[in-house]
């Protein structure tokens, strides 16, 4: 925690005009509170240097700007700096942002970096540029969905008795433990910074720390005998621990990584380095150190992929991991699938995805109504009943109240109408904030992740995102964002975030109806269009015209 | 509105004076406000004392009424009454479906008016009762609360979110505090537990009081017979040490008060702030340990837990020491010794920091114990041994800071050690005796202080000192004393040479022996013997003198 932390106000009195820029106040500064940034101080929300503004004098201008900023005014921001302001209209959104993108010749690591210590950009991550982070719950419905589905495939519909390995307990890898927790099964997750696993403890993610390799398979055998949910946080170096366990022909029956493979530099710790000596290689020897980082790579890679041959479900968690072995010369790299081809696109092909609301009043019960309102209306569903019963026993809220649940077209489309109307009649405090995350199928282009093997093979077509954003702009969304890089690294991805606000009036019912059904249609759109025919069936249920 | 009461909502602006009239000249018992209704969104921001509404529908537009009725349908904390025309069955059922509590038609005639207020009346009456009742259940609900996140029996943050609001938190608590009535075991002993609550209940509501006046929300309960607990909800602050300086802050605040309400004096720990009110068990455990910090610093005392170095990695639970020296010293009376060694014990021990407390009474009594064994040994009366050992078993653990410990540490192993002196003093009484009997006996052979030491049974050092303490002299002092006085008469028969008198009281040497004569007596022996003579001569001659002249 800085000296001095930064959070959201809350409560009914705005600093700002209106409630869209007072909306999007509080979630850049909830995305930079210390308890839910990973080094607030930095300005860093996660994802190694996911950030909110580029420093602290541009954060300190967008600020300003956006208290002054009226209904008909609309601010740029160029990758962390707020760099002008326009008169447009009520309807048009309050700002729009775009990030860490590069011309495509040019849209590589090193060229990134020297442009980031110019001064001229700043990498988003995802939600981080588009202040729309909300802590681990942002990310753990896909991460207990992608479980649900290895437990559905491979073990009857339960993880009980089985092992889980994985690495990470950054702002994403933390919802693994809890994840395969949810699905009854014992997790081991490999740590390498002591500090991450404490908080992780103290969050009730992580049961345990365990410094001895042959402990943690010792505790894992006996709980998974006992078919007793069990996070086990082992502090140690990823590849080498994966190797470890090989050695002594310990075999998981899941194996994963989420390690920070994607950013080589500043989010990769090499194999048999210590965190404090990465961070003086990281600062003095940029260079050998990400010669290790590549080599170390290489055999991280190997282990995962030995996990493989001697029978264990491997797979790719996103991070890339795979992506930079391939570029590193690995024939085999993708021999173990990503886990949105494999497990998370059949919900992409639904209009399925990661919706999100904030309670700008910092009230939990907020959330708590809404959970309840949504649990009356979709009583059938039962991926959303499980989720959101689960969630609220185990997720505390940090920072304001949000709730994550992976919505489907129609729920989604119901949903600023509903919140809406609580606002409106007082039912809820304050004014909501709706958003969503990056990874879906039309909001993002990311060939290693969650574009992977499209069945039309266009995996790399980045038209879809850049048409979802300009959707969302022309249907009035409060802030929409377009940017490069995300969790698979410069040159990767192109992705868009939207955030839209009900504050109970009328032109924002207007404005949510209008973004919460594009939104997701664009997602049907873009499966349909790729020959998925869940998605065709969607375009036919829901009346979406696609001409062809 | 201070009190509770209803309003009257509308935009019929004379509707709302009639009926404010008629409020007025009936003095009705409850407050009453009206409301021209111009947005409905106005009903968001009413103020919370008004508990009853009467509503009339008639002027509202369909997104109006629409908006009342949902209203109607989640505020569960006010009564509604509804206004309306052209009312019919149907209508009537769906505003009873929503939960209003009464319908009026309007317009109203002047005996609906009067029942208007009535049916007013009796809901706020019944939301008075209602209030009460609650009142009570709150305070269980909260002591319930308050146990099961102190003890981590609640896991689910939102069960810990729905108890908290209902019963009245607007923060889940995040920070614990132990307060500790200090020398409360002393205070209470030959009491009954009436006695002891009563003291404990009065310090609560000290508490309780102090409470009332700050802007956040708290929980208190007692854990122990001397012990309470608050549960704090601390508002954010910007870093961690804030919350140390705000909390040390808040409790030496308390501290004074209960001092000066009670005269009680309290000592307060204090947990780590943690926002997940799951770990609020860690930071009661920390304040545990922090408050019995004034095992240290003594009562009327205030410790974070961010202010005791928690490093126990130097700590020796055992204090190593050579007991057999110990051991050895007591049972031979050596209480000088015994003495050093036990000030050398107390200035290591009472040097130690963070012990526990416990930990501290488990070397006090383990020395008291080498102590007790060796007086037992060495002859004293178990029974009197036993007796001073079990007070200090149970006297250790009522004891609350070291300086106490220190200061009865010191007291219990000086009663132990003058029962081990009585019981010396009476053998070595007896020893000295015999060893002067045997003295008396063989002075005029060679005997040394070993060989007396031997026959009664001691060492020679310690028969050496008890000697001297008893008879006030040295052994070899007493010896030539016994010797010189023998001599003294031995010299006065002439038929004796010095050689032979030296020899008749155990000097082997008559050189020797004359030192020895001339140093306790001032004169040779033969310069004795000389003078003794020419005195008995003229006390012949005085006598034959005067028997003479007599004649």
């Amino acid at each position: 925690m800085s000296k001095t932390a930064r959070y959201s106000p809350v409560g009914l009195e705005k600093s700002c005009t209106n409630w869209e820029t007072e909306a999007l106040l509080r979630l850049l500064l909830n995305s930079l509170d210390p308890r839910v940034a990973e080094k607030a101080e930095e300005l860093i929300v996660y994802g190694g240097t996911g950030k909110a503004a580029r420093d602290e004098v541009h954060l300190q201008q967008i600020i300003l700007e956006l208290q002054q900023l009226k209904a008909e005014e609309t601010l740029l921001i160029q990758s962390g700096k707020p760099v002008g302001v326009f008169q447009t209209y009520p309807e048009a959104p309050r700002v729009v942002s775009s990030t860490a993108m590069l011309v495509p010749s040019e849209a590589d690591s090193d060229t990134f970096r020297q442009l980031e210590e110019k001064g001229l950009t700043m990498y988003g991550q995802a939600t981080a540029a588009s202040w729309s982070y909300i802590g681990v719950q942002g990310v753990l419905q896909a991460t207990f969905e992608t479980m649900g589905e290895v437990a559905d495939r491979y073990f009857g519909g339960s993880l009980a008795g089985r092992i889980v390995l994985s690495s990470g307990l950054g702002g994403m890898g933390s919802a693994q433990p809890l994840s395969v927790s949810m699905h009854h099964g014992v997790s081991i997750i490999v740590e390498i910074d002591e500090a991450k696993i404490h908080k992780r403890l103290m969050n009730n993610y992580c049961d345990v720390i365990v410094k001895d390799i042959d402990e943690a398979i010792s505790l894992a055998k006996e709980s998974a005998e006992l078919k007793k949910p069990f996070a086990i946080a082992l502090l140690g170096n990823a590849p080498d621990i994966y190797a470890g366990f090989l050695e002594r022909e310990f075999i998981p029956d899941v194996v994963t990584d989420q390690t920070a493979a994607h950013d080589l530099l500043n989010g990769y710790i090499p194999s048999r380095l210590t965190l404090e000596q990465a961070n003086y290689l990281r600062q003095h020897k940029k260079s050998t150190y990400i010669e290790l980082a590549k080599k170390s790579i290489l055999y991280h890679v190997d282990t995962m992929l030995k996990f493989q041959e001697q029978g264990a479900i491997v797979f790719d968690y996103g991070n890339n991991i795979r992506g930079q072995a391939a570029q590193l010369g690995v024939k085999e790299a993708f021999q173990f699938p990503g886990f949105v081809s494999e497990y998370i696109r059949p919900l992409y092909s639904e209009g399925r995805g990661p919706c999100r609301w904030i309670a700008l009043s910092g009230d939990p019960n907020d959330i708590y109504k809404i959970d309840e309102r949504l649990l009356d209306l979709y009583s059938d569903d039962e991926r959303l009943q499980r989720w959101i019963t689960y969630v609220q026993d185990q997720i505390y809220f940090y920072g304001l109240p949000a709730r994550t649940c992976w919505l489907n077209y129609q729920e989604r489309s119901e949903l600023g109408i509903l919140l809406n109307d609580m606002v409106a009649s007082g039912e809820l405090s304050a004014p909501i904030a709706i958003t969503r995350d990056h990874s879906e199928g039309s909001t993002i282009a990311a060939p290693t992740r969650e574009t992977e093997q499209m069945k039309d093979g266009s995996d790399a077509i980045s038209d879809w995102p850049i048409l979802t954003a300009l959707l969302n702009v022309s249907a009035g969304a409060t802030m929409v964002t377009l940017q490069h890089g995300g969790g698979v690294g410069i040159g990767n991805s192109i992705h868009t975030g939207m955030t839209a606000v009900a504050d109970g009036t009328q032109v924002a019912l207007d404005k949510l109806n209008r973004v919460l059904t594009v939104d997701p249609g664009m997602n049907i759109i873009r499966h349909a269009d790729a020959g998925y025919e869940k998605a065709v069936d969607k375009l036919l249920q829901y009346h979406i015209r696609k001409p062809l | 509105m201070q009190s509770q009461g209803g309003i009257i909502v509308s935009q019929d602006w004379k509707l709302m004076n009639d009926l404010y009239d008629r409020y007025e000249a009936n003095n009705y018992n409850f407050h009453l406000a009206t409301l021209c209704l111009n947005d409905v969104s106005q009903l968001n921001s009413l103020d919370p004392n008004v508990k009853v509404i009467v509503v009339d529908l008639t002027c509202l537009t369909k997104e109006q009424q629409y908006f009342i009725e949902k209203r109607i349908n989640f505020d569960k904390d006010r009564q509604y009454i509804i206004l309306d025309q052209n009312l019919d069955m149907t209508k009537v059922r769906m505003y009873f479906r929503l939960g209003v509590k009464d319908v009026f038609c309007h317009p109203l005639q002047q005996s609906d008016i009067e029942e208007l207020f009535q049916s007013m009346n009796l809901l706020l009456r019944h939301h008075a009762n209602q209030k009460n009742k609650n009142k009570k259940v709150i305070s269980y609900l909260k002591r319930s609360l308050a146990y099961d996140l102190l003890f981590g029996r609640v896991k689910s943050p939102k069960e810990i979110w729905d108890r908290s609001y209902t019963v009245g938190l607007t923060i889940v608590p995040n920070i614990a505090m132990v307060v500790h009535i200090d020398q409360f075991k002393k205070m209470i002993r030959h009491k009954n537990k009436k006695w002891a609550w009563s003291i404990r209940q009065e310090i609560s509501d000290v508490i309780g009081e102090y409470i009332q006046n700050l802007t956040y929300d708290i929980l208190v309960i007692p854990t122990d017979i001397n012990k309470i607990a608050i549960l704090l909800a601390a508002p954010l602050k910007n870093n961690p040490n804030e919350y140390v300086v705000y909390t040390k802050k808040l409790a030496e605040e308390l501290k004074e008060l209960v001092l000066s309400r009670t005269h009680f004096s309290v000592t307060i720990g204090i947990g780590n702030f943690y926002e997940d009110a799951r770990n609020l068990e860690s930071s009661y455990r920390e304040a545990y340990q922090a408050q019995r910090n004034k095992f240290y610093i003594g009562d009327n005392t205030v410790t974070h837990i961010q202010d005791i170095n928690q490093d126990s990695s130097n700590h020796k639970a055992i204090f190593y020491y050579d007991v057999s020296e110990l051991s050895r010293h007591v049972l031979a009376g050596d209480f000088i010794r015994v003495n050093d060694i036990l000030d050398s014990f107390r200035q290591i021990l009472f040097e130690q920091k963070n012990v526990q407390p416990q930990m501290f009474y488990v070397q006090m009594m383990d020395i008291l114990t080498t102590i007790a064994r060796a007086a037992v040994k060495s002859g004293a009366d178990p029974k009197n041994v036993h007796h001073v050992y079990r007070k200090a078993q149970y006297k250790f653990p009522l004891l609350e800071n070291v300086f106490e410990v220190e200061h009865y540490f010191q007291r219990v192993t000086d009663e132990l050690l003058s029962v081990v002196m009585h019981t010396h003093n009476e053998q070595s009484l007896r020893s000295v005796q015999k060893a002067m009997t045997y003295i008396e006996a063989h002075f005029n052979q060679h005997i040394t202080l070993e060989e007396i030491a031997e026959h009664v049974n001691l060492s020679p050092n310690y028969f050496s000192n008890i000697f001297k303490k008893t008879t006030g002299k040295t052994f070899v002092e007493y010896l030539s004393q016994r010797r010189i006085e023998q001599s003294k008469e031995l010299l006065l028969d002439l038929d004796y040479t010095v050689y032979q008198v030296a020899h008749a009281v155990g000097y082997n040497d008559a050189r020797y022996f004359s030192r020895v004569f001339k140093s306790i007596v001032g004169k040779t022996p033969t310069k004795y013997r000389n003078s003794k003579l020419v005195r008995n001569m003229k006390r012949i001659q005085y006598t034959e003198h005067t028997v003479l002249s007599e004649a």
